[in-house]
């Protein structure tokens, strides 16, 4: 990646928000990703998930790919086309071949997509699928498309039809012409004045900034190897589009909403439960991992170590200012955020809300409590997917989080307490 | 020595095994690297050294086994068994014992 676009990184000080080229970016894991799209496609069917998955990433890429076009200077179509597939490869995501027309037709196809890939590899020889799951990068390469060729915004669709998680040899995504839709004016650094609060002190704060700063500089030097993927703290990380995640989150819930009230509450718990996939997979593989014991410590069983590390963690991925004001081990832990990488889209696109909308977030605290409180860190513990049922399924969990405050009902923070049972 | 599984997600492809103390840890790196494998230090304390499409990451006497995530499901053991056969070889070739047999776990 050249100096010029390296330089359209930034962080946003306070607020442990990252952007690149001006679009909010995190880091979230192969786990959460699987998880994330299949709630997505659970909520609204495999159809119409997939159609939102990749139309949120069409919208999310595009801001990001134009920064990086601007920047390199890059004005030919198989610059932009070059310049868009090396940009998908170092944020993790794969790296497709793109063969486009000028009238932003063509193909993408790719044989170590992040999504497909990372599919077969955790439920390949377990379950068959039917569907494909690159709705991310369809719609990547349909920005990419719009953006070569001049198009206008939402006029190019990417429909995969082959998907190696499918079993497929390669996934194969076509992209043809629609009638360009109107898009939503994407939540970018400079409106995040609106939305963002001022930082507050927790505990441990000191401690926690200063891990935050190291662990993000070590991301800061991870990119995707040559075939696009980055195979880091025993995961697949992708650096992928805030954007993204909210725009597919709280569209499925809204559809919802409208469509089914009745069935809302469900919707709302797997994308809390997706904090508790993403703490418990991302999280824990970092804290587990021997960078984390080179940089910080060998992990052991104190709850205050642990959720002191969760919060570092957080703020390292972009997730945001994340802060314990308070805690009682083995009773109670308040987690707040005076800036979170859910609300600001939220309030951007649809203004207060009249509930609680930080899913994530709050999913996230609860499974900090649990993570802190039940995971025998001393003695190197598995973190599978048995053991993840027996800490977040059934009657294992333990605790509960009830959210106090909340951002996106346009609280100045958002707060979860999360007590014992 | 013995070689562990990480069972955690990406199937078989992170394993791990403890070099017996702390002294043999740099004798055995460098035996390595004579032997081919290339060495970096992304962060203090941590060593990652190349060994074809593998890496090994020490830290301590603690090694971590991780696999190109390209290798077929079914050479994984045989290639991680392989490296941890290096590196067994590594420490006695450095003039050091405790290495043991090998053992790996079930």
């Amino acid at each position: 990646m050249s100096d010029a676009i390296s330089q359209l990184k930034s962080l946003m000080p306070g607020c442990d928000l990252t952007f690149f080229g001006g679009a909010p970016y995190v880091f979230h894991c192969h786990h959460y990703n699987l998880f994330h799209d299949q709630s997505v496609d659970d909520v609204l069917g495999e159809e119409a998930g997939f159609a939102l998955r990749s139309r949120a990433a069409r919208e999310a890429f595009r801001p990001l790919l134009a920064a990086v076009f601007d920047a390199a200077g890059a004005t030919l179509p198989v610059e932009r086309i070059e310049l868009a597939t090396q940009i998908f490869a170092a944020l993790g995501h794969g790296r497709p071949s793109l063969s486009v027309s000028s009238d932003g037709t063509g193909v993408a196809t790719g044989t170590h997509l992040h999504y497909g890939f990372a599919w077969r590899e955790k439920y390949g020889k377990q379950v068959k699928r039917f569907d494909p799951v690159d709705a991310v990068a369809a719609g990547f390469a349909a920005a990419a498309s719009e953006l070569a060729h001049g198009l206008p915004p939402g006029s190019v669709e990417g429909t995969e039809v082959n998907c190696v998680a499918m079993q497929h040899e390669q996934c194969r995504v076509s992209l043809s012409r629609v009638a360009p839709t109107p898009l939503a004016e994407p939540l970018a650094e400079r409106m995040m004045a609106d939305y963002v609060k001022p930082p507050q002190r927790g505990l441990w704060e000191d401690e926690v900034a200063a891990i935050a700063d190291g662990l993000r500089g070590f991301l800061g030097g991870v990119a995707g190897d040559e075939r696009g993927l980055v195979h880091a703290f025993n995961v697949f990380v992708t650096a992928h589009m805030a954007n993204y995640y909210n725009e597919t989150i709280f569209e499925s819930v809204r559809a919802l909403e409208e469509r089914s009230p009745a069935v809302v509450g469900a919707a709302e718990s797997l994308f809390r439960e997706a904090g508790h996939v993403c703490v418990f997979n991302t999280f824990g593989n970092i804290i587990l991992s021997p960078e984390w014991e080179s940089m910080v410590e060998k992990p052991g069983d104190d709850p205050e170590r642990i959720v002191m590390s969760c919060l570092a963690i957080a703020r390292s991925l972009g997730f945001g200012h994340w802060l314990v004001p308070e805690m009682k081990v083995g009773e109670r832990m308040v987690m707040r955020t005076t800036t979170n990488y859910e609300a600001p889209y939220y309030l951007h696109r649809y203004g207060r809300s009249a509930k609680p909308r930080c899913y994530i977030t709050t999913g996230a605290a609860l499974a900090i409590a649990v993570l802190a409180h039940r995971v025998k860190w001393s003695e190197s513990p598995t973190l599978d997917q048995a053991y993840y049922d027996a800490l977040f399924r059934g009657d294992g969990l333990g605790w509960e989080a009830e959210v106090t405050r909340d951002q996106t009902m346009g609280d100045e923070v958002t707060e979860i307490v999360v007590s014992r049972r | 020595m013995k070689l562990s599984r990480l069972a955690n997600c990406t199937r078989n492809l992170t394993w791990e095994t403890r070099l017996p103390e702390d002294e043999v840890v740099e004798p055995t790196l460098r035996h390595l690297v004579e032997r081919g494998a290339s060495r970096a230090q992304p962060l203090p304390r941590l060593t990652r050294l190349e060994i074809g499409a593998h890496a090994l990451v020490v830290v301590g006497t603690r090694v971590q086994i991780r696999l190109s995530y390209l290798t077929p499901d079914d050479e994984r053991r045989y290639e991680a068994e392989r490296l941890f056969v290096a590196l067994m070889d590594a420490v006695r070739a450095a003039g050091l014992t405790g290495a043991g047999d090998g053992r790996r776990s079930p």
